[in-house]
């Protein structure tokens, strides 16, 4: 008996004990919880508000990376895309066996791309040649030819095939 | 993935973490997870997104960090802030958002420090991250955080690794890992990633939502606000799989058969069910309603009366007066002017002329049949009234040639007259003895005259119809589809024939434009150029034409609503004919049906993207064909070394249902014959990645592997170019 309500003690204590969101503990660092409960005391709003918005002095941090970039009169600032990043890479200044990111890019396929019905994804044997739509049967089709141009397009767009207007 | 939304808590326990410990940061396209290193689950995860809305109190934007959080509308306004990433693809880019990101984890960690991080940092990175990338992360964590040491290694391979030490994988093998945005496949040998042989589509998790969410904004344009990108997250998640044979999978939707059914989720959007329609009015409640309306009536035309009988009155005391006048005027000569000038009038007849007027309309008030004033004919002959004008003109004076002019024009529009009323006069006769004809042809053979009628009222009806069409069919020619909803589909559009009219039109107006230049220019010389003009605006059809079949179809209709009782009207040319087809288009109130969003199809068909890229116009290969470019890549003698070890699925994508199989069934139908394979799924493909990293950072392999400050500072950040971790390090994984 007496351990038996020993133990529903402790499983009761643990369960009270355990916080909120708080992670299992590893061998290495071991945590104190206890002191995360104080959190339920405070308000809603208030917790909300610190949650979110961070504190305006961080201590941890030396500097602010927008005073090493300061705006307007650094190029520093400007980010530059995937595809400038790339391109200033200048893989072709190394060993051409050194993998690099366009190196390992895929392939395309060996085989021929399957056709699909656009709007319903089924097997599409069929091209409007007028909306450049793939269908699969005469009910699809009616349906495409009764779509605003819109629709269409955005069906393109789905496969890359939109006519873009520059 | 239930403890996403939650948003996470600033951890307390930092003075418990001995300094240098490392930092562990699986900074993910789609969520970074930050923990200590040793620890079995990160500390803090939340979305990889910066949004920046705007305090609804204060009014300045602000940096909200991780998950979108619904509760948070209440007191910042989100609808014009965009949500930022800093990845393009899967690199990333924009290290100012990166930074606010970093900020958040950090602070979330309970991070305390005197102007530095006292913790050399682990991240991941995409696999042959470009130097630039690494560089300016590696500049970011130095100089804002000074942190003593960073080490940057790819997350698919530490899955790899966490699972080889959970005994999932082998030492030799495969990393399939679907992320975010990109999927890579990477060989393993010994535990140390080929990357010679890596092989990556940019097609991820987002690109599956993508697809989804554009696929049912399409499917359903009237719910487009209901589909944001959490929920089609939430959907994909929980619905989407992928087909073990995609078109065996597409067959049994094709077919449409219960088995379909039972395949197709519902997503119930909330709805708000319309009110009751209102009942038939009920007689008492017609009664009623008749009864305020001839009440109504009867004051309105009470007052109408009233009107009528106060005008009466005035006009019956002007007569009076008038006549009075006219008595007075007549008895004594003398005083006539006085009372003239006094009257206001200038002389007797004028009062005359008043007189007659007004008593005619008073007669008409009174409703008494008015003689029409009967036309004066002068009887007098031309000669008298127009006596200058048989004189010749040299012998009048200026002041007689003028009158004569007048005389000859009163003269000719007299006559115009004249004739114009017998015409009219003629006209009439004409059409009453047509009547009388069709009468007595009606009564000669009822049956006959109305079977006549019906035929050319049909003939007409239909000329008018197809008019009306043409004409609609170019309305909507710009629009491409117009509106099904008039009944008749209009197959109108881009690429639809022309009408030989309309094609004559365009002809001349092209040929208006370019014709010019070529010579002198001599358009508006001659008078027949400008007919042009008239030539181009008319627009197809004649209106005249038009409008003459609609006045005799109107008289046809009237007339067969005359002696047929059952006809019908098919146009409403008459005004009451038109009640009907109205009450036919009350709409129909709108079920929970049209507020629900089905998934069939698209349950596999967004997943297969991963299959087949080409499938969203990627023209690289999928998972499937991945696994064998990347053997190819690779040198024979390896072939078999990865074959025969485990393929191991990791990232996002692997959560998918059915990836393992067809991936299996994919590989087995291009490898040799009785070749094993065994594709396995990671034990958590979504934590994996940061538990190998964990275990990593732990090891001492990452001191001796880490780019240290001094190193950052003595060779720059180009040296990063060269920074490799060895995964497979002694003591790292046993």
């Amino acid at each position: 008996m007496k351990r038996k309500s020993a133990q529903l003690d402790s499983i009761s204590n643990s369960a009270s004990a355990t916080p909120v969101a708080e992670s299992p503990q590893s061998s290495v660092v071991k945590t104190n919880n206890t002191s995360s409960g104080a959190v339920g005391g405070v308000s809603g709003s208030e917790l909300s508000d610190s949650d979110v918005i961070l504190p305006s002095v961080l201590h941890f941090k030396r500097s602010q990376l927008s005073d090493r970039y300061p705006k307007g009169h650094s190029r520093g600032r400007h980010w530059k895309h995937l595809k400038q990043i790339i391109q200033a890479e200048n893989y072709l200044l190394y060993p051409p066996d050194e993998p690099n990111y366009i190196s390992i890019d895929a392939p395309p396929s060996m085989y021929p791309a399957k056709k699909y019905c656009d709007i319903t994804g089924f097997e599409a044997p069929y091209t409007d040649p007028r909306t450049k739509l793939r269908y699969a049967n005469a009910e699809v089709f009616k349906k495409i030819r009764s779509m605003p141009d819109e629709f269409i397009q955005g069906y393109l767009a789905l496969r890359n095939a939109a006519v873009i207007i520059k | 993935m239930a403890e996403t939304s939650i948003r996470p808590r600033r951890q307390r326990d930092y003075h418990l973490i001995p300094r240098q410990h490392p930092l562990v940061i699986d900074n993910g396209a789609f969520r970074c997870r930050m923990g200590w290193a040793g620890e079995d689950t990160p500390r803090v995860e939340f979305r990889n997104v910066v949004n920046k809305p705007r305090h609804r109190a204060s009014g300045e934007t602000v940096n909200v960090i991780g998950d979108f959080d619904p509760s948070l509308v209440k007191t910042f306004d989100f609808t014009r802030a965009a949500v930022r990433t800093p990845f393009d693809g899967n690199v990333v880019y924009q290290y100012e958002t990166m930074e606010s990101i970093l900020d958040y984890g950090f602070e979330r960690m309970g991070i305390e420090g005197d102007n530095q991080i006292d913790h050399p940092v682990l991240m991941t990175e995409c696999p042959c991250n470009p130097a630039y990338c690494r560089g300016k992360m590696a500049e970011l964590l130095f100089e804002a955080y000074d942190i003593p040491a960073v080490a940057f290694g790819i997350d698919g391979v530490f899955s790899y690794l966490n699972n080889r030490n959970q005994g999932v994988s082998e030492a030799d093998g495969l990393v399939v890992c679907s992320g975010h945005m990109a999927t890579h496949v990477i060989p393993m040998i010994s535990g140390e990633p080929v990357m010679e042989a890596a092989v990556r589509t940019p097609v991820g998790g987002y690109h599956v939502t993508d697809y989804l969410k554009r696929l049912l904004s399409l499917e359903y344009p009237y719910h487009v606000n209901s589909i944001s990108w959490e929920k089609v997250e939430e959907l994909k998640q929980e619905h989407c799989y992928i087909a073990g044979n995609y078109h065996s999978e597409l067959e049994i939707f094709q077919n449409d058969g219960p088995e379909a059914e039972e395949k197709t989720r519902w997503w119930q959007l909330p709805w708000v069910p319309s009110p009751p329609e209102k009942e038939p009015a009920t007689e008492e409640e017609i009664a009623r309603k008749a009864a305020v309306k001839e009440k109504q009536g009867q004051r309105l035309r009470e007052m109408a009366a009233a009107k009528r009988s106060s005008k009466i009155a005035d006009l019956e005391n002007e007569v009076v007066g008038l006549e009075q006048l006219l008595l007075n005027l007549d008895a004594d000569d003398e005083y006539s002017d006085a009372l003239l000038a006094e009257s206001g009038y200038l002389s007797r007849e004028e009062i005359q002329s008043a007189l007659t007027k007004a008593s005619v309309s008073l007669k008409k008030l009174k409703g008494e049949a008015v003689q029409p004033e009967p036309e004066k004919v002068d009887e007098t002959p031309d000669k008298e009234k127009y006596p200058l004008l048989d004189v010749p003109n040299s012998l009048l004076t200026a002041e007689q040639l003028k009158e004569k002019k007048r005389q000859r024009f009163l003269k000719m529009t007299s006559e115009g007259r004249a004739r114009a009323k017998l015409k009219r006069q003629e006209e009439g006769l004409e059409r009453e003895r047509e009547k009388q004809l069709d009468e007595e042809r009606r009564l000669a053979n009822p049956e006959q005259y109305l079977e006549e009628l019906r035929t050319r009222y049909g003939e007409l009806a239909a000329r008018a119809e197809g008019r009306k069409r043409k004409k609609q069919k170019n309305g909507s020619g710009a629009s491409a589809g117009g509106q099904p909803a008039t009944g008749t589909l209009v197959l109108g559009g881009r690429g639809e024939r022309l009408s030989a009219s309309q094609k004559e039109r365009m002809r001349l107006l092209t040929t208006a434009a370019f014709d010019r230049g070529k010579e002198e220019d001599t358009f508006g010389t001659r008078d027949e150029d400008w007919q042009l003009y008239k030539r181009m605006s008319r627009d197809g059809d004649d209106d005249e034409d038009a409008e003459e079949d609609d006045a005799e179809l109107a008289r046809l209709e009237a007339r067969l609503q005359e002696i047929d009782s059952t006809f019908q009207p098919t146009l409403g040319l008459v005004p009451g004919a038109q009640k009907t087809s109205v009450e036919v288009q009350a709409p129909k109130p709108l079920t929970a049906e049209d507020f629900r969003i089905s998934l069939g199809v698209e349950r596999f068909r967004c997943p297969e993207i991963v299959m087949q890229p080409t499938m969203v116009g990627v023209d690289q290969v999928g998972i499937g064909e991945m696994v064998e470019a990347s053997l190819r890549r690779l040198p024979e003698n390896l072939h078999q070394l990865v074959v025969k070890g485990t393929i191991l699925l990791t990232g996002g994508n692997a959560l998918f249902s059915g990836l393992n199989e067809r991936l299996a069934t994919e590989l087995r139908a291009c490898r040799p014959f009785g070749s094993t394979i065994r594709v396995v799924k990671a034990a958590n493909p979504l934590l994996d990645a940061w538990r190998g990293a964990s275990r990593y950072a732990d090891s001492s392999a990452l001191r001796k592997f880490s780019f240290t400050k001094e190193d950052y500072e003595e060779k720059g950040q180009d040296w990063l170019r060269k920074h490799k971790l060895i995964y497979s390090h002694a003591n790292t994984f046993s």
